[in-house]
């Protein structure tokens, strides 16, 4: 199979354009860097199914050509062409929306994504409770106070540390570390 | 009184045909709600039953191909349902279904005239169908058409009600997916160029007469496209930013379905086009990086819809893992687990929006105290413990299924891979245990933000803000269509455990049905033609 090679440089021409848009931050750009990119791929599956040849018609033949031209070729292109032209309208509408929404072209990082990057101090962990340490993130007696019966006991009626049965067991380490601290 | 052989030929463009005429008709009827949902539900229910007759049909007379319109099979479009497609059609029609009266029940809880609810059941419809015909493509551009439909489908679901959150997420879903459909195009391409048929079955025939550096190359195309859609490690980013926005059921569907359509695409490339195994060390080395990067991140996240997204990429890993062993161990492990995995994945995220029901936010900075609920506290805690791997469940039949394909194959990297999935499967139920101590055990008055609740939680628009936990109207209990299908599918999740003889069985003649290409080859193109194209 022989292959024309101004097709195959502008195949890599248009994919590349595409690829560098789509790695841009604005929806315009990126849509115009999807439909570079889809007619690449179309342009290459042209050239994959081999050189050009008669129309695809019984009974039809052309000047110049021996052979027809490879219809399924031509088939796929055109789903893809339809499916690429109804994702790019789509696209367009959600380019819409979002600049009635945010009145910019822009894509934002993920805010959720954002707050877990910035995490700087135990505090912020996803298991922090309202009642641990807020600098060192360690817990404290008044979050995790458990009943004799290991169930642990709401905060609001924690009134006196001593209730606690296994007060001691689970908190006298913590305790004395507090004090080996004062010491220093 | 026993089925006709033939019935399976009517029985294989029903999973496709079904959901597409009704959703047109929903989509004429849009006026009339309730007959919509009706006919909705309806249409999933007999793609359940024809999907369970398919199963069974095929597992009593083997792989099956329709010709469709009558062309003959290199020319023609191809259906073809085998043991590994009527397994993923039966457990995705399950889910399809149990999730649609998840979302008719939160719709009609949650009934305003503002809802888009006329536009959700026929979407939803035509996911189902492009997800069907996906597992039932026989030649490869009819897969690309298939992805194709769940794609789009799955973009209007993804961003519906058009929120600034919503339009963010989908602009970046819709962009990779169209990156990864153009990426599988090329391969197409490739793939044609070399072979000249699209037809999978005469492709599989031909392309080993192609050298193997360039099928490695066609393959490696092939694999960066499934790759993307399955959300394999270095393609995964995209999942954890896209999903957690979409209404609650359509991340449960999103999750267990969408990414399992790509390993599906693995696994057939894998076994039936490229079985050659010249990528197979790449793709351990893939599996490993997904299976940890994914569980790391999960442990890093406070809000349980982005953690159990993470788990869901790191538990890709696994399937990834199984298909990379290359022997007919690990594709049984692999079949088996991609069913688990369906299920619990998709189970976890509907428990995750009855939470939000329930107590108004799914970060865990937010949440306490919902031990309280007993009914939510074992909705939860079954699935969560199943997706850790803990004994009794699948998860841990699955695993094992696949740690031990791992030490039979006993390379070295086997070995690595088998390491790291017992470390991923520990910190997965470090991940599951922390959401239960904190969004279940602890106090919500010890949570950092308890008294900040969203107000609109989990309707099928958004346009939540934060106000007051003590101002939250109570937008009711869990309902009852909410919560019944959550059930019945921790119910269908068990029967995995309690039925894992005959499914590991029935994985098991899968795998060998995939492995010997023969069988696939022959049904497609006749008998015999395996044996006359390939020379042994």
């Amino acid at each position: 199979m022989t292959a024309n090679v101004v097709l195959l440089a502008v195949i890599g021409g248009l994919v590349s354009c595409g690829v560098y848009l789509i790695l841009e931050r604005s929806i315009t750009r990126m849509l115009l860097g999807l439909i570079l990119f889809g007619n690449g791929v179309n342009l290459l599956i042209l050239t994959m199914a081999g050189g050009d040849g008669s129309p695809a018609i019984v009974g039809r033949t052309s000047a110049g050509h021996d052979t027809m031209a490879d219809p399924l070729a031509q088939a796929m292109v055109l789903t893809a062409i339809v499916i690429t032209m109804g994702l790019s309208a789509f696209v367009l509408a959600l380019g819409y929306r979002s600049f009635r929404l945010t009145t910019q072209d822009r894509v934002e990082d993920d805010p959720e994504d954002v707050k877990v990057a910035s995490r700087r101090s135990p505090a912020d962990a996803p298991d922090h409770d309202r009642t641990d340490d807020p600098a060192t993130g360690d817990p404290t007696p008044f979050g995790d106070a458990f009943d004799a019966h290991g169930n642990p006991i709401p905060l609001e009626e924690l009134v006196n540390l001593e209730d606690i049965e296994c007060y001691d067991e689970l908190h006298t380490g913590e305790i004395r570390r507090v004090e080996a601290g004062e010491e220093r | 009184m026993t089925l006709s052989p033939d019935l399976v030929y009517t029985l294989i463009p029903l999973p496709v045909l079904i959901p597409l005429f009704t959703a047109a008709v929903t989509l004429v009827i849009g006026r009339q709600p309730r007959a919509q949902r009706l006919l909705t539900v309806a249409a999933q229910g007999a793609v359940v039953a024809v999907c369970a007759l398919l199963l069974y049909l095929v597992d009593r007379d083997g792989t099956t191909a329709l010709q469709v319109g009558g062309w003959d099979a290199p020319i023609g479009i191809t259906l073809v349902i085998d043991p590994l497609s009527a397994l993923m059609l039966v457990v995705s029609s399950v889910v399809l279904l149990a999730v649609v009266v998840y979302a008719v029940g939160q719709g009609v809880r949650d009934g305003t005239e503002q809802q888009p609810v006329s536009i959700f059941l026929p979407t939803y419809l035509a996911l189902t169908a492009g997800v069907c015909n996906a597992f039932l493509a026989g030649d490869l551009f009819n897969l690309f058409v298939g992805f194709e439909v769940l794609l789009a489908a799955s973009f209007v679901l993804l961003t519906l009600g058009a929120s600034a959150d919503r339009v963010r997420a989908g602009v970046s879903y819709v962009m990779v997916s169209m990156v990864s459909s153009l990426i599988f195009l090329c391969g197409i391409a490739f793939a044609y160029a070399a072979t000249g048929t699209l037809n999978m079955a005469q492709m599989a025939t031909r392309l080993d007469a192609v050298p193997v550096g360039v099928r490695t190359a066609i393959f490696s195309v092939l694999l960066i496209a499934f790759g993307i859609k399955a959300a394999v490690f270095p393609l995964s980013n995209w999942l954890p930013d896209s999903y957690p926005t979409a209404p609650a059921p359509v991340t449960a569907v999103f999750a267990g379905l969408l990414t399992k359509v790509g390993v599906y695409a693995i696994i057939r490339a894998h076994t039936l086009l490229f079985p050659g195994g010249e990528l197979d060390d790449a793709l351990m080395i893939a599996g490993l990086l997904t299976m940890l990067v994914g569980i790391l991140g999960a442990i890093a996240q406070s809000d349980i819809k982005r953690l159990l997204s993470f788990t869901l990429v790191s538990h890709i890993g696994y399937m990834v893992f199984g298909v990379s062993l290359a022997t007919r161990a690990g594709l049984t492990g692999a079949i088996y687990y991609v069913a688990h995995h369906i299920l619990v994945q998709t189970t976890l995220f509907l428990v995750v929006g009855l939470i939000e029901r329930q107590a108004g936010s799914s970060s865990l900075r937010r949440l306490g105290g919902l031990a309280a609920s007993p009914v939510l506290a074992i909705v939860f805690l079954i699935p969560a413990l199943n997706l850790g791997g803990i004994p009794p469940f699948s998860g841990f039949i699955g695993k094992v299924a696949l740690l031990e394909a791992g030490t039979q194959q006993a390379s070295v990297l086997a070995w690595v891979l088998v390491a790291g999935g017992t470390v991923t499967s520990l910190l997965t139920l470090y991940a599951i245990a922390r959401v239960w101590t904190k969004a279940f055990w602890r106090s919500r008055a010890d949570a950092p933000e308890g008294d900040l609740a969203d107000a609109a939680p989990s309707a099928l628009i958004d346009e939540s803000f934060d106000i007051s936990f003590e101002n939250r109207e109570d937008v009711g209990r869990m309902p009852v269509f909410m919560l019944a299908p959550t059930i019945g599918l921790i119910g269908v999740g068990l029967a995995l455990t309690v039925f894992a003889g005959p499914l590991i069985g029935y994985s098991d003649r899968a795998a060998v049905d995939l492995q010997d290409r023969s069988v696939y080859v022959d049904a497609v193109l006749g008998p015999g033609y395996y044996a006359e194209a390939v020379p042994r």
